[in-house]
């Protein structure tokens, strides 16, 4: 059974952020490419009128505008759907803004599947790929509403481009407040001896209950919130693999995105480097399109519900 | 304040003969290089830094100055050749051009004096050069951006995306100039992908155009320096050009749009002898006027 959680809405306080930052600096500026009222900027462009646009369905402008726009040295915060940022504009993210090294802020929101039941046009399952793969760019995914406004204000007092993943509608508020920077940084949810569950974003709420539901069966979890997933944060990696023992069985990755080359390929490449024995197991939507149907649905039928990792992690420390 | 520099069209075209030599020289010294592009401009570019401009080459960075953005990146070399005749930095600096770690490399990029940002992918530099001319607007300055457009390039969709942002947004502050030369990487624009009428189709988006000769350094000064050409209005300069100017074996010729003459050809040898003459002849005549 799944913890009754307290929930938010990442939109509505990404709006609040961007308008306590517009009022407080005056570079701060907001593009929308005809999504200001999805992406609730229109407090926003209330405030501070003259530092908003919003340049028509027209992504590839934008970022460009906004690459000028850095240049000249203003910090211009860039929000759409998810994939009209990392798939439409994705040049432009890379040569305008990364290439250059600009201080640029992509606010995509809609990432992951949180968008369900638009269907896959609109879903944003590949983006963290893409993007940590960028020169210069950091990657961030708040799991709660504190994190989003710590996460908008420090990629506006960073330096270079930044990339800060939301999802979508109401979303568990779960427990998990950095103290001190968020960049680069990792969060300690549960200690555990037996198993480690990594998360980030959305699934660091089935990261909890999963460990509450192994607890209750007598299997000892931890579970680290990961909002940094470039830069990751390597110590918090290397405490994963010792848990509050010597060294935990498995280490568990959950992610709403696809199992290439996103947040489980992060943290593989870091057991890598550190030449884990540990077993990996990284969770995530399999390689195909995710098709129509209600977020929590198609998570669980991709098995990324906290029962089915339950079952998982059962089944894998059973032969390990 | 910056005031442009206004060289008189004599010198100006021995520059010029000395920016095509000095392209021509990189590229058949390297045996790589995208010419026929970069001969096309020489005079476009003679003319914004030499005399339209307002720009400092002892301080790249001064706040009030023009901003360039080389869209058409490809043909970098004339870019080059052109800084370094007005001062940014030493013309020695352009025996770097592909070496390893070298700041003169395929396409511009940050670090060279005189270039404000990384450029060459196509359709690129008119929404970068839009979110600087917004900045202008938006902090009071005076100063314009110019965006240097190939004519193959306008084919990119994100160029008109660009171009309703700037008539929307009346930024008469931001000035594209398409070097119309005809050619593309593969074939004549109007065989391959036609894009005329291009200023019926500019005037209809609500730009202010004009044409004119692109290699007549007294014509492109004087319309160049009248910009904006409407209040209110973004302005389009199409400079019909030659692409491979000066080189009488590669105008008009699409297979030097990525090439030039092999190292150690009779065509190299050629193409060098043609321009160092032509400066030769510029020069004489500079001398003797005076």
């Amino acid at each position: 059974m799944a913890a009754e959680w307290s929930t938010f809405n990442p939109r509505e306080r990404f709006a609040k952020a961007v308008v306590e930052l517009g009022k407080e600096r005056d570079n701060c500026m907001v593009l929308a490419a005809d999504l200001a009222r999805t992406c609730h900027v229109l407090g926003f462009k209330d405030a501070r009128p003259d530092n908003f646009f919003n340049v028509g369905i027209c992504e590839q402008n934008m970022v460009g505008i906004a690459a000028g726009l850095a240049f000249e040295g203003k910090v211009p915060i860039v929000t759409s759907i998810c994939p009209f940022i990392y798939m439409r504009a994705c040049e432009q993210v890379r040569t305008d803004v990364c290439y250059n090294n600009l201080h640029v802020l992509f606010v995509p929101i809609m990432s992951g599947i949180s968008g369900a039941p638009l269907g896959s046009t609109h879903y944003g399952t590949e983006d963290l790929a893409v993007m940590r793969s960028f020169p210069n760019m950091k990657v961030l995914q708040p799991s709660n509403a504190r994190q989003i406004g710590k996460a908008i204000r420090e990629a506006y007092d960073a330096e270079g481009p930044v990339y800060i993943r939301l999802g979508s509608g109401q979303e568990p508020d779960v427990p998990s407040n950095p103290e001190g920077p968020m960049i680069g940084r990792a969060i300690q949810l549960r200690e555990g001896a037996e198993v480690s569950i990594l998360a980030s974003g959305y699934m660091v709420h089935k990261a909890l209950e999963a460990a509450e539901l192994l607890a209750q069966e007598g299997i000892s979890a931890g579970v680290w919130d990961h909002p940094s997933i470039k830069p990751i944060d390597t110590g918090a990696v290397r405490d994963a693999l010792s848990g509050s023992s010597n060294a935990v069985k498995l280490v568990v990755t959950l992610e709403e995105h696809n199992l290439c080359g996103g947040f489980g390929s992060a943290i593989a490449e870091q057991l890598a480097k550190i030449g884990s024995a540990v077993p990996l197991e990284t969770m995530a939507i399999p390689d195909l399109f995710v098709g129509v149907g209600d977020r929590e649905d198609l998570l669980e039928l991709h098995h990324l519900d906290s029962e089915s990792i339950v079952r998982r992690i059962k089944a894998l420390i059973s032969v390990t | 304040m910056l005031e442009p520099l206004k060289l008189d069209t004599s010198r100006m075209e021995l520059h010029a003969a000395e920016i095509r030599l000095n392209v021509m020289r990189m590229i058949i010294g390297r045996g790589k290089g995208h010419s026929g592009g970069a001969l096309s401009m020489v005079e476009i570019l003679t003319a914004l830094f030499f005399a339209v401009m307002r720009l400092d080459p002892d301080d790249p960075h001064h706040p009030a100055r023009d901003r360039f953005l080389l869209s058409k990146g490809h043909a970098c070399t004339a870019l080059y050749a052109t800084l370094a005749q007005r001062g940014y930095f030493p013309v020695s600096t352009l025996d770097t051009y592909y070496d390893l770690n070298s700041r003169l490399g395929g396409h511009p990029v940050q670090g060279l004096p005189g270039v404000e940002l990384a450029t060459g992918s196509l359709g690129h530099g008119p929404p970068v050069g839009l979110g600087m001319a917004v900045a202008a607007k938006a902090d009071g300055k005076r100063h314009r951006v110019f965006v240097l457009v190939g004519d193959g390039e306008i084919q990119e969709g994100v160029v008109w995306e660009s171009v309703l942002f700037a008539a929307h947004h009346r930024l008469d502050n931001f000035v594209m100039i398409i070097d119309r030369n005809g050619l593309q990487s593969d074939a004549e624009t109007e065989e391959l992908l036609s894009i005329e009428p291009i200023a019926d189709k500019f005037k209809a988006f609500g730009w202010a155009c004009r044409s004119v000769d692109g290699h007549d350094l007294e014509a492109l000064t004087e319309v160049l320096s009248s910009v904006p050409f409407e209040a209110g209005k973004p302005s389009l300069l199409i400079a019909n050009t030659v692409k491979g100017k000066g080189v009488d074996f590669m105008e008009n010729v699409v297979t030097y749009h990525n090439t030039g003459p092999a190292p150690g050809t009779e065509e190299a040898r050629r193409a060098l002898e043609q321009l160092e003459r032509r400066r030769e002849q510029l020069a004489g005549e500079a001398v003797s006027g005076g």
